[in-house]
């Protein structure tokens, strides 16, 4: 745009711009695996303790779920300059 | 009144409403391909959050992933949660940019996308004919799953070809006349039809078990917390699969039909909001629930849970749950239809059969493919096939497999040459159905994971062996995406 030139960016493709978003992307690999830790003997088999009425393997899965729905959320603001700019 | 009387009441008034919404629908389109399937690019975002939900939760979430939560206990309930927190985070990655594309080069299909970006046709053709026979499975799920409803809520007064063809014959009527447009407002209604009743169920069946459903469940099925019900392999296939599904041809035009990039930005956060806590949560609950309602169910009796435990305790009210099912199934499969119809009409047949056909024409050609898959769609159904959890996976996983490494070149990575794009397409696409039609699930591996291995060796390997193409088009694209989501060329 305004005649500049594009050049194809020297970092991987798949590594984020910013640090923000690098922060997030890192975030999701981690939530993957933690995640599966729940088919693992780690957390999968660990009933108790309950903490608030659930199993301990569901409550780990629910507060690494609602760390990632702030984090998709986040992304939101993290990008509002783009999102002004696509109106 | 008899229980199949309250059925079929309460199915009538909601076909009414629906048929209105689709009249209205249908009274607003006009005999464009860019407004009968793309809505002509209008949607705002309480419309387009809505349709997405709809049209992503299916029959599949309100029957199969039930069943499979109930069969395979907490290790299921992770991957769905999982599934369901990374396909917003792909709306984010992957819709925006194909937006802005599909708003700059007027693209309907995700074929469109890339034959233009790659300069090439084989890749039109050959991403039409993947994404067809992937959405059949899919599709066909809706179907099954209607049947499966209306037998179970009806004792079987209504057989499964009967309530399957009552289905058919609703979908085709609106999907016919009212475009996407008709397809986008009837999914409004139908996904905040079942969010609710998916909540309202949900704590139905907790407070029907009369306490904490986790501790019984604890003491009763203890199996249910077992590491391994479900084996990693498949885990990470369903992960795979369903985290990537706004890759999906029906997903993907959804991105097309956004008002602007805020809407879908906003999408993107509803969504993720709605997708794990109303739906996955949901869900999970009454799965476990009917662990204790419903002790010993076994196989495709598990993908019935909903209408057996109402035909149980509260019959009546099966009326309106049946309906709220059938919304799910309709939601996603009348987009489906649509998607299908679009990329036969789009890319096939205006472009090799009928070349001078007019906008009007291709219109009308889109509206007759759309009742010629419906037909073909209840043939299939009616031989019964799979489990539906494994049946639409499956399916679905055939085109992300084959879509994923494609639309990274276009949207990411300039250096991905032609070459290498058709033939990760290809191979993907080959191998993800040889691993769930000829030879199942090999090793235990899930068939959109063996897809995306072979998919990606081939892109690596052609990526860095075959030319890139020309810099004036990786500048025409990439050089666009940069502007705008950067602000700045870089």
């Amino acid at each position: 745009m305004g005649g500049e030139v594009y050049k194809i960016p020297n970092r991987p493709w798949w590594w984020p711009k910013s640090f923000k978003f690098r922060v997030i992307f890192i975030w999701v690999i981690v939530f993957v695996l933690l995640m599966n830790l729940q088919n693992l003997r780690v957390i999968a088999a660990s009933v108790e303790p309950f903490v608030l009425g659930l199993p301990f393997s569901l409550f780990f899965v629910f507060v690494l779920s609602i760390i990632s729905t702030i984090a998709i959320v986040g992304i939101y603001f993290l990008w509002k300059d783009f999102v002004k700019r696509t109106d | 009144m008899t229980v199949t009387g309250a059925v079929i009441l309460v199915f009538i008034v909601y076909v009414i409403i629906t048929m209105i919404i689709g009249y209205i629908g249908w009274k607003r389109t006009k005999l464009t391909p860019e407004d009968y399937f793309l809505a002509g690019r209008s949607l705002g975002t309480f419309v387009l959050s809505l349709t997405l939900i709809a049209t992503y939760a299916s029959m599949w979430t309100f029957l199969g992933a039930v069943g499979a939560n109930y069969r395979l206990g907490t290790s299921f309930m992770a991957c769905m949660i999982t599934w369901n927190l990374l396909w917003p985070l792909m709306i984010w990655l992957f819709g925006v940019r194909i937006w802005l594309l599909g708003k700059r080069f007027g693209y309907i299909t995700p074929s469109d996308m890339f034959a233009d970006y790659y300069q090439s046709e084989a890749m039109r053709v050959i991403a039409s004919i993947i994404g067809i026979i992937a959405l059949i499975p899919y599709m066909s799920i809706q179907l099954l799953g209607g049947g499966l409803a209306f037998e179970a809520a009806t004792n079987g007064a209504i057989p499964f070809w009967a309530g399957a063809l009552i289905m058919v014959i609703i979908i085709a009527l609106y999907t016919f006349f009212g475009g996407l447009r008709a397809v986008a407002w009837t999914d409004v209604l139908q996904g905040l039809f079942f969010l609710i009743v998916l909540l309202a169920l949900s704590i139905w069946t907790v407070k029907l078990t009369g306490g904490n459903p986790f501790r019984m469940i604890a003491e009763k099925h203890p199996e249910i917390f077992d590491p391994g019900r479900f084996k990693w392999s498949l885990w990470f296939g369903f992960i795979m699969t369903w985290g990537f599904a706004p890759l999906l041809p029906h997903m993907m035009q959804r991105s097309f039909m956004a008002k602007s990039g805020r809407t879908i930005a906003q999408s993107a956060v509803s969504v993720a909001i709605l997708s794990p806590w109303f739906q996955t949560v949901t869900v999970m609950l009454i799965g476990v629930s009917a662990l204790i309602l419903l002790p010993g169910l076994k196989g495709k009796a598990t993908d019935a849970i909903i209408p057996t435990l109402l035909a149980k305790y509260a019959p009546y009210v099966g009326a309106i749950i049946t309906s709220a099912a059938f919304a799910a199934g309709m939601s996603t499969l009348d987009s489906q239809l649509i998607s299908a119809s679009s990329l036969i009409t789009r890319d096939i047949w205006v472009r090799y059969i009928d070349r001078k056909a007019d906008y009007k024409r291709e219109t009308l050609i889109g509206k007759v493919f759309v009742l010629l898959v419906t037909v073909l769609m209840y043939v299939f159904v009616l031989t019964k096939p799979g489990f539906i959890v494994v049946l639409g996976t499956a399916g679905a996983g055939i085109c992300i497999a084959a879509y994923i490494f494609p639309t990274i070149g276009v949207l990411f990575w300039p250096r991905v040459g032609k070459t290498a794009a058709l033939w990760s397409l290809i191979v993907a696409g080959a191998v993800s159905f040889v691993t769930f039609a000829i030879w199942k699930f090999p090793y235990g591996v899930h068939n959109t994971l063996w897809g995306m291995f072979a998919g990606l060796i081939t892109f690596l390997i052609l990526t860095y062996t075959t030319k890139p193409l020309p810099y004036e088009q990786q500048e025409k694209f990439h050089g666009y995406l940069t502007s705008v989501i950067h602000g700045k060329s870089k």
